[in-house]
């Protein structure tokens, strides 16, 4: 997940080496103990390193945003005007922006994500729902609506598995729908 | 309807399924009346392609009459008798606008593991894993083609079915294969494979000026008809050193263009070919890659090397330094068929370009589980087997 962490990943460094420096001291107190006494210090300062990823990840949680866009062939008055009268918008308050794609032959929508968006709840991501996969999932489906008139779907197309488990390759193909880099 | 499903590695059956129906505006059903085995079906079926689902109806290389058409559709008529690229291509992204349909932007429903995979999701393709698409596939009575105008080729008159059938996928393979190695004339071409695809390389290349081709295999009925119906020289890497045999053709330059025709199951003998089936066996590596190796290594200097087998994951022991010293150009694809099909139809119809040989089998199919068996296992001189709902 690209979320800009840098401030914190600082001062998180300072922490676990803080730990590690302070425990390789106690170690060297005594010849026969050095040994486990270094691996000692790289198993805390793992764990150390972890808890300052943990606490810096609480500490920003709300505040970084994350850009998920996608490029459409058609040219941005087009695409604006197609994207405005769209019903039942899944983008929300997301922040969203229309820029002339390089060469002047299509237009880049960039939508930002709070990270409480791109997280979503517990219940949103099992069910794949968080405010994330829907924008992925709508920014893909509104690129192919513009650029051909529909999104194509297999959805109801025949096969030789029970409704059971069409169902759980549908639940499957649901997420390869909305993960990836869009 | 009778359809042909994967059930799981080397598990095939004919099922009862629902008949195919519209699900997009620019749908179009067709009655099978043709549907052929290819070589990429086995690295489905042998499960090197992730991505499949029990259940899943296979084919991919279709001909067939059209039942049925959507809202959308404006160039089919019912009854016309068209033969359907194997690619699911919308037509009108910038890919497709360029000519390069197999990277449609907007062809595959489930593009996200494809893009985690490979970084961006190529179109989608009929019955080859939910990684490119799900699409249900033409082993059965009735298909559905999606984006139809876009897909779907009348197919002239006088060109049968069993011929015609090849102009969804070995005939436009072969071509781009040919054209993405920029032969010129007086060109030395070797084309590893002679299986369907690696017979219409051969013949593109030949048509596009090559002054020799050469194809390599060890099936003898395969090059048999290699030397009988396409024109090219055969060459059995089991009774000769490929790159000796290469040297001695072209008095030490090597061949000028190489085309790779046979993808992530190569067989071969001797160490690095048990190498590769025991690290693919292992799934430490997803290709068996010893006819690219092959290919790099035997490729003249400052040649072309043109993949068209099908590669999907990590490959181990590329000769990168002997690409890189050489100065090779590669090519790599699937092909772009939306390009050359109406070409393609015109040289088969006008006799330049044959195609009936591949079909060794003709069966019903109802019979496609043993057809699958025959074609994996080259039994009885099997070529290819086609069926016919």
């Amino acid at each position: 997940m690209p979320v800009n962490l840098a401030p914190a990943e600082r001062s998180g460094d300072v922490s676990a080496t803080s730990q590690w420096v302070a425990l390789r001291h106690e170690a060297q107190q005594g010849r026969s103990m050095r040994r486990n006494g270094t691996a000692a210090v790289g198993v805390l300062g793992v764990a150390g390193t972890a808890a300052a990823v943990l606490r810096r990840r609480k500490a920003d949680h709300g505040t970084n945003t994350t850009t998920r866009a996608i490029t459409v062939g058609a040219p941005p008055d087009q695409v604006r005007a197609a994207w405005d009268a769209r019903t039942g918008d899944p983008t929300g308050s997301a922040q969203v922006e229309f820029r002339p794609a390089v060469g002047g032959r299509a237009t880049e929508i960039r939508v930002r994500l709070s990270d409480d968006q791109v997280d979503g709840t517990g219940g949103s991501r099992l069910r794949g729902e968080t405010p994330d996969q829907r924008v992925r999932e709508e920014l893909r489906r509104f690129k192919s609506e513009v650029e051909c008139g529909e999104v194509v779907t297999t959805e109801g197309q025949p096969t030789g598995r029970s409704s059971r488990q069409e169902a759980v390759t549908r639940a499957i193909t649901d997420r390869m729908r909305a993960w990836g880099p869009a | 309807m009778k359809a042909l499903t994967w059930q799981g590695v080397n598990d095939l059956a004919i099922e009862d399924v629902d008949e195919p129906r519209l699900l997009n505006d620019q749908d179009a059903i067709l009655r099978v009346r043709a549907t052929a085995t290819c070589g990429s079906d086995l690295h489905l079926i042998d499960g090197y392609i992730p991505g499949m689902r029990a259940g899943d109806v296979l084919g991919h290389e279709f001909l067939g009459e059209v039942v049925e058409t959507g809202p959308g559709v404006e160039r089919l008529s019912v009854g016309e008798r068209v033969v359907v690229c194997s690619v699911v291509a919308c037509g009108r992204c910038r890919f497709c606008r360029e000519g390069l349909f197999s990277l449609c932007d907007n062809g595959n429903p489930h593009p996200a593991a494809a893009e985690a995979m490979w970084g961006y999701a190529p179109a989608g393709i009929f019955a080859y894993s939910h990684i490119t698409g799900g699409y249900a596939g033409s082993h059965a009575e009735y298909v559905r083609v999606p984006f139809a105008d876009q897909g779907c080729f009348p197919v002239p008159d006088g060109l049968d079915d069993d011929s015609a059938v090849y102009a969804s996928d070995a005939v436009p393979t072969g071509w781009m294969g040919a054209d993405n190695a920029d032969i010129r004339a007086g060109d030395v071409v070797a084309v590893w494979g002679a299986g369907g695809v690696g017979q219409m390389a051969a013949r593109a290349a030949l048509l596009m000026g090559a002054e020799r081709v050469v194809v390599i295999d060890r099936f003898a009925e395969r090059l048999d008809q290699v030397e009988s119906v396409i024109g090219a020289e055969p060459l059995d890497y089991t009774a000769v050193d490929v790159y000796e045999a290469l040297l001695e053709m072209t008095a030490g330059r090597g061949p000028d263009r190489c085309i790779e025709a046979v993808g992530m199951e190569a067989h071969d003998h001797g160490a690095q070919y048990a190498y590769d089936r025991v690290k693919q066996a292992l799934r430490l590596h997803t290709e068996r890659g010893v006819s690219l190796r092959q290919a790099i290594r035997c490729c003249g200097k400052g040649g072309t090397v043109s993949v068209l087998g099908v590669f999907g994951g990590f490959l181990d022991k590329m000769p990168i330094g002997a690409a890189m010293n050489k100065g090779l150009t590669l090519r790599l694809g699937q092909q772009h068929g939306h390009r050359y099909i109406p070409m393609l139809l015109e040289r088969m119809a006008a006799g330049d370009i044959s195609t009936a040989h591949l079909t060794t089998h003709p069966l019903p199919l109802t019979d496609a589980v043993r057809g699958y068996e025959m074609f994996k296992d080259k039994e009885d001189g099997c070529v290819r087997a086609v069926f016919h709902p």
